[in-house]
Parts: C-alpha cells; structure tokens; sequence
C-alpha cells in the first residue's frame, strides 16, 4: 500500500465495527438472513467475473455479424452467450460494448462514482473508483493512458465513455496480430480486464 | 471541486494487474458490498436509491475542500450511502414488512404450510 491508498487503522476499525453492527442488526431484525450476504458474495465471486467478458469479446473477434450485433445491441449478442449473468439489479441491464478498431481507442470511466459493467467485468479495480484518476481521465484521457503504458498513435482518436445508470460501457478491444488460427478459449485467455476498460490493450500471443 | 493537481497523480499498484476476481483491501469493505447488492437484489431497495445515496456521499466529499475532509476511502462512502439507503427504507424500525411478505404482489391464496423463516434465504 501506498501512503496515497494507506488507510488510517483507527478509521479502518470504525468502518470494519459499523459494517458488523449493520449486518447483525438486519440479520436480528429478519430483514436478510445469517448467511444471505454470503450467498450473493459468493454468487458475485464466482459468476459475476471478467471471464465472461473475455469470452465476448472472443467471440466478437471470430464472429463479425456477432461483433455487429454487439456494436448495436450489446443485450441480444450477450444474451446469444449463455453467460451467468443475473442479478439484473445490481448493475447487470445497460451493458454497452464499444468496439476498437484501427484509429479508435474507447476509454470508460465513471465520473459519478462506480457504474461498473460487474456482470461482464467483476469488480472496478481499486484506481478506477480514485477520484483523481476519474478527474483526469476525463480531463486528460490521452496523457493518462501515456502514463498507464497503451501505445497510442498520434492519429488515433480516443473516445471517453461515462458510465452511468443507464450505460455500462465495456470495450472490445482490438484483436492482436498473430492470433489467425486460435480458438476462441485461446483468444480468451489474452483479454485481459484493463483491455476492457480501455485502459490497456489485449495481450500478445505468447510465440509456441 | 478541488482535486489535488496532477502532479500528485499516482496510480494504485493494482492498475498494472489483471484482476480476475473482486478483491477489497479489507473484509469489512467484502461486507459492505454484499450487503449493499443483497439487500437490492432481495428487493428491499432498487439498486438505483443505493446508487443516489452513494453519489451524494461522494458528492459531499468531493465538494469539501481538500484541508477540510478525510483522505479519500471509497468504502467509508460506500458505508454511509449504505446505512442512508436502510435509514430511507426503515429497515431497522419496527413494522418493517419485507418485500415477499407485502401484499403488494397478489400471490394465489395457499395455506402456509409453515411459518416462513425470517429472511430465509
């Protein structure tokens, strides 16, 4: 931990104490159950994860009519997935994916606070909730993703999207050279969650 | 809305991993969260009323000059939407019906085979 993310102990206990006191006192009043927030952690960390991300976006760089149909309505391409998504409520409606493609590069970001794509993604990694990172990504985009290592080419255009309530952006990043002939498991496994965000790029096959 | 000046603009180590999984600095954040999206997905609160309050608690300290507010901790906001959303709803106080034993959702007429269990889920 930086001192910048450090996190002041006393503050810590107080939150860690308020937290507990709130969940007891639900569980006691029979508004949630002793292990219902349990379950939905356990639904979240196993099915609500960045692997079905990876597999759309797969899939939309083997499938051009799917890729299309992602650009124009994310809900039905998903929906064609058979992906765990659920939980509707928390997040899950809106998913729109924006695609790269030579002289684009999509950013998402979230200048209100933390509309994350979860069912596609999981969790936002701690920095993109920072409220200077949201500030100056926005501000900055092209200077942040310098700093964040994403080659950028000088001609490339980048394109800000702000997550809100109803749009969850997600983005398809572009597949990368030397990838002819892998299965869609294979092109999976190198999309990695920054790549998602927009704030990386797929990675690079490894050479056999 | 001050913001400290880019100079000061570091990333958290976390931005060069790949993260696969949720993952919080600590347990009680892990805590809050659940909470948060179970309450919603149980129907006691639409996701949205948790996301106002969340924006306005972020809100509040974004707009509070810098030598006047706590360092930014994320959850401390999450944590405060958290109790307001519940405090909104009246969760805690008696009376509280919850939201599958509302007669708002006209169910066929059975007899309880028995008493339901208190938030059994």
């Amino acid at each position: 931990m930086t001192a910048q993310f450090g996190y002041p102990e006393d503050r810590e206990q107080r939150s860690a104490a308020q937290v507990r006191a709130l969940e007891a006192l639900l569980i006691e009043k029979g508004v949630i159950g002793s292990g219902t927030v349990d379950k939905v952690l356990g639904y979240f960390e196993s099915e609500m994860t960045p692997v079905n991300g990876q597999k759309i976006v797969a899939r939309a760089w083997t499938d051009p009519a799917f890729a299309q149909l992602l650009a124009t309505d994310t809900p039905a391409a998903v929906a064609e997935l058979d992906l765990p998504l659920g939980m509707a409520g928390a997040e899950g409606e809106h998913l729109a994916a924006v695609l790269n493609e030579p002289g684009v590069h999509n950013l998402v970001i979230c200048t209100l606070c933390s509309c994350f794509p979860w069912p596609v993604l999981g969790l936002p990694p701690y920095w993109y909730k920072d409220p200077v990172f949201r500030a100056r990504a926005a501000r900055e985009p092209r200077a942040v993703l310098g700093e964040l290592g994403v080659p950028l080419d000088p001609d490339t255009e980048v394109r800000v999207w702000d997550a809100s309530g109803h749009s969850r952006w997600f983005v398809v990043p572009e597949r990368p050279a030397g990838t002819d002939g892998m299965s869609e498991a294979e092109l999976a496994a190198l999309v990695t969650t920054e790549s998602m965000i927009g704030v990386g790029l797929a990675d690079a096959p490894t050479p056999a | 809305m001050s913001e400290p000046e880019p100079a000061d603009f570091r990333l958290h180590p976390s931005c060069v991993t790949d993260l696969n999984r949720p993952r919080f600095d600590a347990d009680w954040q892990r805590r809050a969260f659940g909470l948060a999206v179970a309450l919603s997905e149980f129907g006691h609160y639409p996701w949205q009323d948790f996301q106002r309050e969340l924006i306005t608690a972020i809100g509040g300290w974004e707009e509070t000059p810098v030598d006047a507010r706590d360092r930014w901790e994320y959850y401390e906001h999450w944590v405060a939407a958290l109790h307001q959303v519940v405090a909104r709803h009246g969760m805690l106080e008696d009376g509280y019906v919850n939201p599958e034993d509302r007669d708002e959702h006209p169910e066929p007429v059975a007899e309880p085979a028995s008493p339901a269990p208190a938030g059994g889920r």
